[in-house]
Order: C-alpha cells, then sequence, then structure tokens
C-alpha cells in the first residue's frame, strides 16, 4: 500500500487563446468574476506577497507568495487561507493550448497533513475552473455561483480580524 | 457546452469505471494499485482508464516507471451545474428575494438607531 497522496489535480478545456486565460487569472486592481468575485494584489514577482482580497478590497480571504511566473503557461504560488491557521500549500497552473481550446491543470499539493483546507479546496476549485471556462466561453458565471456570491457578502463583516489586518498591510 | 459532456456520460456509464472513479474518491492511486483491488485484469482495468482520461474525468502524472492517477472532479462538477442549475435557479429567486427583503429590513433598522442616537448626542 502507497501512502496517501495529498494532492489535489483538476483539469478543464476552454475554448479560446491562452492568452485570455492567462490574463483572467492574473488580472489585478479588479475582481476575477469566477475566482469567487475576489480581487488579485501582488506585483507577480517571485517572493511577493499574492493576496486574494474581497470586492471591497476590505477582508483579505487568501494570501501567499509567488513563487514561479512563466506568462502565459505557469503560475506557482504559495496558498492560505486567511482565515485558518493550516500551514501554507501551494498552487500551480498550468496552461496549455491545444488547437482551439486551452487546457487548464490546476494543482493544489504540499498539504503535510489531511487540513481542513485540503478538504475544502477540493470542491472550491472544481468550482471555480468551472466558472472560469463559462466566462471565457459565454462572458458570464453560472446564476448558482452569483448567487453563492450573494449568500457569502453579508458574512464577510463577520471575519476574524487578521482578515481585515491582511488586507491593510 | 451540452455536448462536451457526451463522454463523460459515456464514461460513467460503465459500472466497473463508477468503481474506479469511486476508488480516486480518496486520492491518487497507480494503475498497479488499480488492478490489485479489482477482480478484472490489469489490461481490463488500463482500458477503462483511457475511457476516464479521454473523458477528462481521470488525469494521469507519470512519475518514473509508475502512473499515478487522479480523479478530476471537474467534469462531475459541469454534470451537476448542467442538470442542477434549472431547478436551482426556480428556488434560488426565491432565496434571493428573502435576502433583499431581510436587507432592507435590517438597513433601515440601522438608520433609525443611528437617528436615535444621533438624538441622545444633542441632548448630552
Amino acid at each position: 500500500m502507497t501512502a496517501e497522496k495529498l494532492e489535489h489535480v483538476f483539469e478543464i478545456r476552454i475554448r479560446g487563446s491562452i492568452q485570455a486565460v492567462w490574463d483572467e487569472i492574473t488580472k489585478r486592481g479588479a475582481v476575477q468574476r469566477p475566482l469567487m468575485d475576489t480581487v488579485l494584489v501582488t506585483d507577480l514577482k517571485p517572493g511577493s506577497p499574492f493576496k486574494y482580497l474581497s470586492p471591497n478590497h476590505k477582508y483579505c480571504l487568501v494570501h501567499g507568495k509567488v513563487l514561479e511566473v512563466d506568462p502565459p503557461r505557469r503560475l506557482v504560488h504559495t496558498y492560505q487561507f486567511t482565515i485558518s491557521h493550516d500551514p501554507p500549500s501551494r498552487v500551480t497552473w498550468e496552461l496549455d493550448q491545444i488547437g482551439d481550446e486551452v487546457r487548464v491543470r490546476l494543482m493544489h499539493d504540499q498539504f503535510e497533513t489531511p487540513t481542513k483546507t485540503f478538504k475544502q479546496v477540493k470542491g472550491g476549485w472544481a468550482g471555480i475552473l468551472q466558472s472560469l471556462k463559462l466566462w471565457i466561453e459565454t462572458g458570464d458565471i453560472a446564476f448558482t455561483t452569483k448567487l453563492q456570491y450573494a449568500m457569502f457578502k453579508p458574512m464577510m463583516p463577520f471575519l476574524p480580524k487578521q482578515c481585515r489586518e491582511m488586507a491593510r498591510t | 457546452m451540452a455536448r462536451d459532456l457526451d463522454p463523460i456520460w459515456k464514461a460513467l456509464a460503465d459500472p466497473s469505471r463508477r468503481a474506479i472513479l469511486d476508488r480516486l474518491r480518496d486520492g491518487p492511486r497507480t494503475t498497479g494499485e488499480l488492478s490489485e483491488r479489482f477482480e478484472f485484469s490489469r489490461f481490463a482495468v488500463m482500458k477503462h482508464l483511457r475511457v476516464l482520461e479521454r473523458a477528462g474525468l481521470v488525469i494521469v502524472r507519470r512519475r518514473g516507471r509508475e502512473r499515478w492517477n487522479y480523479l478530476n472532479p471537474v467534469p462531475i462538477q459541469m454534470i451537476v451545474e448542467r442538470w442542477i442549475t434549472p431547478y436551482a435557479s426556480m428556488w434560488a429567486r426565491d432565496l434571493l428575494d428573502l435576502k433583499r427583503v431581510v436587507e432592507r429590513r435590517e438597513e433601515a433598522r440601522k438608520a433609525r438607531k443611528a437617528g436615535d442616537s444621533r438624538e441622545t448626542g444633542t441632548r448630552v
């Protein structure tokens, strides 16, 4: 019996150009609709902070550091839910143009134990990739996804104070 | 997008392939490990894995001589989205209406409270 591998791999094919997908996942200063309506704050230089903030920039939801940037193919960064105290894990985006489709592969690994983060991100990324496909192909996301965002919004003020602090620094 | 789902339905139609997916739910497995767990031959397992890979339900990554098979939950999510969304939207709209009513009431309550504190402020 081989030891359990604590890593997730996700894949989706999106009709469109690799540049369009890259531009969306590295979009800064405005919300990324597919990525839970978050605002990415980073200068995309290895070693720099990498944060996903709430749409109003008041709360930091995910924070980490940039590890690798190779546009428009590869983006690697560490990942920590600001709300939790789980140690950082690693996210790798790999984009490949195959004909008129982009193969998006997302790996989330470097978990030492099956933390809450490990369990939570599984459904999360599946939904995000599906939304990314809809967004690039149709210019909109699903109604249920919008509903999910709407439900989360009134809960934001109840996020722990480190989410506010991390958004400021 | 509906046509994207055809290979997924085909792959899911086979009970052995669904059993393989169930096995991968807890984490990735090597092809060798999978053939040990199932009654059918290594050749049959590999054939099923190829169908699953083509449908995007399984992602294969090679590490040295081992083939690691990962469950990709994204296509299943797409099926859920395709079939649930039209029904979910019906009650979802009702829920959104409810949310609006509650928020409006909450705002009205806050506005009243703010008004009250201003009044007490002038009195002091």
